[in-house]
């Protein structure tokens, strides 16, 4: 699973809930209050899509549940999550939950065209902290309690192909709101290798010259487009450069903190090359180990990597001639 | 303790008034299987079910229901009386399902899998299912 987009409400009161958030069609809006996302009417249905993000068919929605009060007057009430929001039509499905002691107490809803379909009911006993969790792949939709949960309800149905994820409520329960959200994919993450002149293992002495190189290429992931939006993240690239040493004069300050900009290469969509400038400071009493941390800005998927392997610093031992010469008991040179 | 079911879908497919499984409304958790059309409305006019509960007597005393036999889905139809399954098969044939095929040495899994992809090519057994609570 990768993250795709997440918010966590943190921010001054609003009637909308953000700039990356659209209301879905024929749906009334969310809003923030109190560092939470909230129906803004909790007598209509409301309904926002994660528009700040490109979202695979394929797709989950969690959120942490700040408040559920009350049992909406119906099998088809409560707050939550939802996938497959429609940009054009009132059509998506929710995963909701309420509060009931007598009966299930969250549902999977199909919305299409404004026509509500109740795909199934199950007893989750949502309270505030818990995360309730909304997936469909293919055609099967589950809703848990927490994304490694048992599923509360596995269901298949094929009637919304695509759509963005985003949160929902269908009224009326007594109060609602969330107090994060996350969506997602069901991706492998990527992974990038280390290789270079340095990347491959380098000397004390290479690093003080300068000019060896750490080229890092991805699998499954590209670097940020190039230009200003990747140029915006070669301090970042650079900053995951970390020694596990932590000399006076080791990587981490001379070599990590001095590194220069203008040397960090977008070379291709996967590959980026770090030229290291020379730094005539560096001087390590021991080998150092260093990895490569790729930050999730200078990524297309937003997550961070942890490149493999880490390569290694090899200490130089410097050595002075020391000259001896001996003398008998007499005071003689000793010749050999 | 979960049970497969037929049951007529009700509803009229407005807010308060959703279409669901007729079995939505006892208070058993559940999971229905029901396609749309493109308009939102019901594709069939009943649906297979899973349901879950400790007891299943209001289900079966409702003759809307067609009741699947208490078996786990691996076990084969033939385990259970000649009577019973004739009884499935009849219900089965009712809501126009073929059963062409279908024996004593057919799993409970493959009929449940024939019931749903008439009504959804993609269904699979595997991924249908509710917490039992």
């Amino acid at each position: 699973m990768a993250v795709l987009a997440t918010d966590d409400f943190n921010r001054a009161d609003n009637a909308d809930v953000g700039a990356n958030w659209t209301v879905s069609t024929s749906f009334t809006r969310w809003g923030i209050v109190t560092n939470a996302a909230a129906p803004s009417d909790l007598a209509s249905d409301c309904a926002e899509r994660y528009s700040g993000a490109t979202w695979p068919d394929d797709q989950y929605s969690s959120a942490v549940i700040k408040a559920v009060t009350g049992a909406g007057a119906g099998v088809d009430r409560g707050g939550g999550v939802s996938v497959r929001n429609s940009t054009s039509a009132q059509t998506v499905y929710l995963g909701i939950c309420q509060v009931s002691s007598s009966n299930p107490d969250c549902a999977i809803l199909k919305i299409v065209t404004g026509t509500f379909t109740q795909l199934g009911s199950a007893n989750g006993d949502f309270v505030a902290t818990d995360t309730i969790y909304l997936e469909v792949q293919g055609t099967t939709l589950k809703l848990r309690k927490g994304s490694g949960g048992a599923d509360l309800i596995s269901v298949t149905d094929g009637a919304i192909a695509s759509g963005q994820a985003g949160v929902g409520y269908s009224s009326t329960i007594t109060d609602f709101d969330l107090e994060s959200w996350e969506g997602g994919d069901f991706a492998a993450a990527g992974t990038a290798a280390v290789t270079g002149t340095a990347g491959d293992g380098a000397t004390e002495a290479e690093i003080v010259t300068g000019g060896a190189t750490i080229i890092t290429t991805l699998t499954g992931d590209t670097w940020v487009t190039a230009g200003a939006t990747f140029n915006a993240q070669r301090q970042a690239i650079i900053n995951g450069l970390d020694s596990a040493g932590s000399e006076t004069n080791g990587w981490n300050n001379e070599v990590r903190d001095k590194q220069g900009v203008a040397n960090v290469v977008r070379t291709s969509n996967t590959v980026v090359t770090i030229t290291l400038d020379a730094q005539a400071a560096y001087d390590i009493t021991a080998n150092e180990t260093i990895t490569v941390t790729v930050p999730g800005s200078a990524l297309t998927s937003g997550l961070p990597i942890t490149a493999t392997p880490t390569f290694d610093v090899a200490f130089a031992a410097t050595y002075e001639q020391v000259s001896f010469r001996f003398r008998n008991d007499d005071g003689d040179l000793y010749a050999p | 303790m979960k049970r497969f079911y037929l049951s007529p879908v009700i509803g009229t497919g407005v807010k308060g008034d959703p279409f669901r499984a007729k079995i939505a409304d006892t208070g058993h958790s559940y999971a229905a299987l029901i396609p749309s059309k493109s308009d939102g409305t019901p594709a069939s006019s009943w649906c297979l079910v899973v349901a879950g509960g400790i007891d299943h007597t209001d289900l079966d005393a409702d003759t809307a229901i067609d009741k699947f036999p208490d078996i786990t889905k691996d076990a084969t139809l033939g385990t259970i009386t000649a009577q019973e399954r004739n009884r499935v098969l009849t219900f089965l044939q009712n809501r126009g399902v073929d059963t062409t095929g279908i024996t004593p040495t057919s799993t409970f899994r493959e009929v449940l899998d024939r019931v749903g992809q008439i009504l959804e090519t993609r269904f699979s057994t595997n991924n249908f299912d509710v917490a039992d609570q």
